[in-house]
């Protein structure tokens, strides 16, 4: 059992979101009518049909055309006034128009969450006054919701961010929806944000981008084939959502085909509409209309005193702005970069819903969770990279696996940290590394030495390598482990992706020295092991074998490394069987000891299980081996 | 004395906060199980979405083989092209797909859009025309038919 979730809602003038903490993360709610149709936004139309039905969101919208008098949309625009809507001889105020919207929302919720929702944040623009703010509660009093904050809905959209997190910054929400543009400056600091101005313009957003689209494919049809698809129902319906497709599509294209066959017939024949439109000319159709964004953009700084360069962060929120255009517009006038990574159209609502968790005490300062940018490892013999714990891990975690010698008396181990996506220890950061002294001499790949990364809530990383024979322990603290800068950990992951290749390769190659050097070893120690069993015709075969190897460890060719480490593997199989066909018991005996050592040259893919206590027979580099 | 008096406060302290830490994680563990069974849910609700994505944008392609077939006057181009979009449509057909019945029927926001109303003897709300045709997948419906409803002409027009 939790305790009970407090949703955050984004009450929109077109369009409402809502969201809530799942697992630590906001998540957007769908609405029940189904992510394909109508998106997960509840589109904020509510309607009463002649027979008396209620229709909220969806279902609203799609009779508002045929029902424009018992329809009401952006009752947002009218909340806190003494506006009355009268519908069938009924009246509402706009706090009851929202209330129904808002309980459609929390239905959903419910549906979506399987248990009662009651409580809510609720985010209102950061212009509206005490009426605006009052009637917002009270609509959520009335859909049975208690809403236990108001949220500006700039200050969620940089919650949503991680803007609330410390610091000191001063903050440009640059909010174009549907209909409408917003601009907020904010200053944050000692955790409270303070809004400094507002601006805006309440008939400018991505519908008219739409429009100026539409009206353009119309013009070309018409000089064309000189047909207006204006006077076609079905035509301008196509031909609509083709223009908002291709807006959207050109956010990440340069160019589209607009394809609409069969769009209309002459007694010629049917004609189709077959449209090029480049991202160029879609930026010159609505150039106009981003152009009137400029005002709105210098009002609110010279409201609030500031130039634009007192400006540290840029927020974006709304559809619209994810057109490269429009973040080209606000990062040539901040002359600064938009902050990324969160969906424009979402962010406010996950905002809320992480101010809702804060005030719910799902969240403290405690346990903001946050990640390992970079894999953290050791090197392993032959200069390999071992993991230990991958990068995204939340933390805080704890990794631990056991590790073992890779030379026989070897009396110390060095523990070389590295952080890094490659493969080989030398592509990688060195974070430090220090020596675990002492180990009683044995022979390679007996002793146990666990090695444990343990990395705290503050991104301190503590890694301690003790040897499970003596009890010996030696430790080291890391504090910079999580604290790179964001293109550090870009650069550090896309090298990694750029030398995928040729880092396996050399991963390989790395391992097919560590499997042919502990085949030596093996053998070696066998010929010793079994010398009174083994016929001398069997012992010049398996010198002729090692010598063949070492000789091949001498130089660069893999393959010749691979073949003689094969021929050594077959000579030693047949001096086995032979011996064993001798003395049965005494040879599974040597034969043990000198198994696991085998194993020991490639580090395996070990992700040892939480407090991982299984045993990888990755062997260290031995001490003062370069 | 005072040393114990502050001892004693420190105690209380630390035991409140080790208390409220405790709470803290029982709840996050809770949440955690909560959260895997609700990612069961939601993985198994992704492969139903991704083919729900799928057919909605396939449907554009039926779309235009319905528009196409009747303008085709070539007899025996007709005949291969609606091979094909038979084909198409049983392809369809078995993954869950099919038509929502309208036109005749009363106007139902749940599973229709309403584009226009045209004045008509029929009863008001009644579908006169199908625009664009509706599709359920699997009983949810992915499109709702865009339709024309009737205005009826002779209807008093005191409500509306």
């Amino acid at each position: 059992m939790g305790k009970e979730k407090i949703i955050g809602i984004d009450l929109g003038t077109s369009n409402s979101e809502a969201a809530v903490m799942v697992g630590g993360k906001p998540t957007i709610i769908p609405s029940a009518e189904g992510a394909t149709v109508a998106g997960k936004m509840f589109p904020s139309y509510v309607a009463f049909t002649a027979d008396g039905q209620l229709l909220v969101g969806e279902p609203a919208r799609r009779q508002a055309v045929t029902n424009p008098d018992g329809t009401v949309t952006a009752a947002k625009r009218k909340m806190g006034s003494a506006h009355i809507y009268k519908i069938f001889n009924k009246e509402y105020t706009p706090q009851q128009i929202s209330a129904f919207l808002l309980q459609k929302i929390k239905r959903d919720a419910e549906a979506f969450l399987g248990e009662k929702v009651t409580k809510a944040v609720i985010t209102v623009p950061a212009y509206f006054n005490d009426n605006q703010r009052t009637a917002t509660k009270d609509a959520g009093k009335i859909a049975g919701l208690d809403v236990v904050r108001l949220v500006n809905e700039p200050t969620a959209a940089s919650m949503a961010y991680g803007l609330d997190r410390g610091g000191e910054y001063k903050i440009l929400v640059f909010d174009l929806g549907g209909g409408t543009l917003d601009v907020t400056i904010m200053e944050f600091g000692g955790g409270t944000f303070t809004v400094l101005a507002t601006s805006g313009d309440t008939q400018l957003g991505g519908t008219d981008m739409d429009n100026s689209i539409f009206e353009w494919i119309a013009d070309e049809f018409k000089k064309a084939e000189g047909i207006d698809l204006r006077n076609d129902k079905m035509a301008v319906n196509r031909v609509k959502e083709a223009a908002e497709k291709a807006k959207i599509e050109l956010s990440t294209v340069l160019e589209t085909e607009i394809n609409l066959p069969y769009v209309s017939a002459t007694q010629s024949g049917p004609k189709h509409l077959s449209l090029k439109l480049s991202r160029a000319k879609l930026e010159q159709l609505i150039g106009p209309i981003i152009s009137r964004c400029i005002h709105p953009f210098e009002q609110a700084l010279k409201d609030a005193s500031l130039t634009k360069d007192d400006i540290q962060k840029v927020i974006l929120v709304g559809g619209p702005t994810r057109m490269p255009v429009v973040q080209k517009f606000i990062e040539d006038h901040v002359g600064r970069k938009v902050e990324r990574g969160i969906d424009p159209m979402e962010c406010v609502a996950m905002g809320a819903a992480i101010q809702g968790a804060i005030l719910g005490g799902e969240i403290t300062d405690m346990v903001l969770l946050d990640v390992t940018p970079l894999t953290l490892g050791l090197e392993t013999l032959g200069g390999v990279r071992t993991v230990l714990i991958d990068r995204n891990t939340t933390i805080p975690t704890k990794k631990s696996q056991i590790f073992s010698t890779a030379a026989d008396m070897q009396t110390s181990v060095t523990i070389h940290v590295l952080q890094g996506e490659r493969p080989m220890a030398a592509d990688n950061v060195s974070l430090g590394q220090f020596n675990l002294v002492g180990l009683p001499p044995a022979p390679r790949g007996i002793p146990q030495i666990e090695v444990t990364f343990d990395i705290d809530a503050s991104g301190i990383l503590n890694v301690s390598a003790k040897d499970l024979g003596t009890g010996k322990e030696q430790k080291m603290t890391i504090t910079a482990s999580t604290k790179l800068a964001d293109a550090d950990v870009k650069k550090m992951v896309s090298d990694a992706k750029q030398y995928e290749e040729q880092d396996r390769t050399r991963k390989e190659e790395a391992e097919a020295r560590n499997t042919a050097d502990s085949l030596v070893y093996t053998a070696e120690k066998t010929k010793t092991d079994l010398a009174d069993k083994l016929s001398t015709d069997m012992i010049d075969q398996l010198n002729g074998a090692i010598t063949g190897l070492k000789a091949a460890l001498e130089g660069k060719d893999i393959a010749a490394i691979r073949s003689e480490t094969g021929k050594l593997q077959k000579v030693l199989s047949e001096a086995g069987s032979s011996a064993y066909q001798q003395a049965a018991d005494r040879q599974a005996q040597a034969q043990a000891g000198p198994q696991s050592a085998s194993a020991g040259g490639a580090p395996g893919g070990g992700a040892g299980g939480p407090g991982g206590e299984n045993v990888v027979d990755a062997d260290f580099r031995v001490h003062d081996e370069k | 004395m005072e040393d114990i008096e502050k001892l004693k406060k420190e105690l209380d302290e630390q035991t409140r906060q080790a208390e409220e830490r405790l709470d803290q994680l029982k709840y996050l563990q809770a949440d955690f199980d909560n959260f895997r069974k609700w990612y069961e849910k939601e993985k198994e609700l992704i492969t139903a979405l991704a083919n729900e994505r799928l057919i909605s944008d396939l449907l554009a392609i039926l779309d235009d083989f319905e528009r196409a077939l009747p303008a085709l006057e070539q007899e025996k181009d007709r005949e291969g092209m609606q091979m094909v979009y038979k084909r198409f449509k049983k392809i369809l057909t078995d993954h869950g797909l099919e038509p929502i019945e309208c036109v005749g029927r009363q106007f139902d926001p749940n599973i229709h859009e309403a584009l226009c109303k045209e004045p008509c003897p029929k009863e008001t709300g009644t579908i006169i025309e199908d625009l664009v045709r509706g599709y359920r997948l699997n009983s949810r419906v992915i499109r709702p038919s865009k339709v024309k409803i009737a205005e009826q002409v002779t209807e008093e027009k005191g409500e509306r």
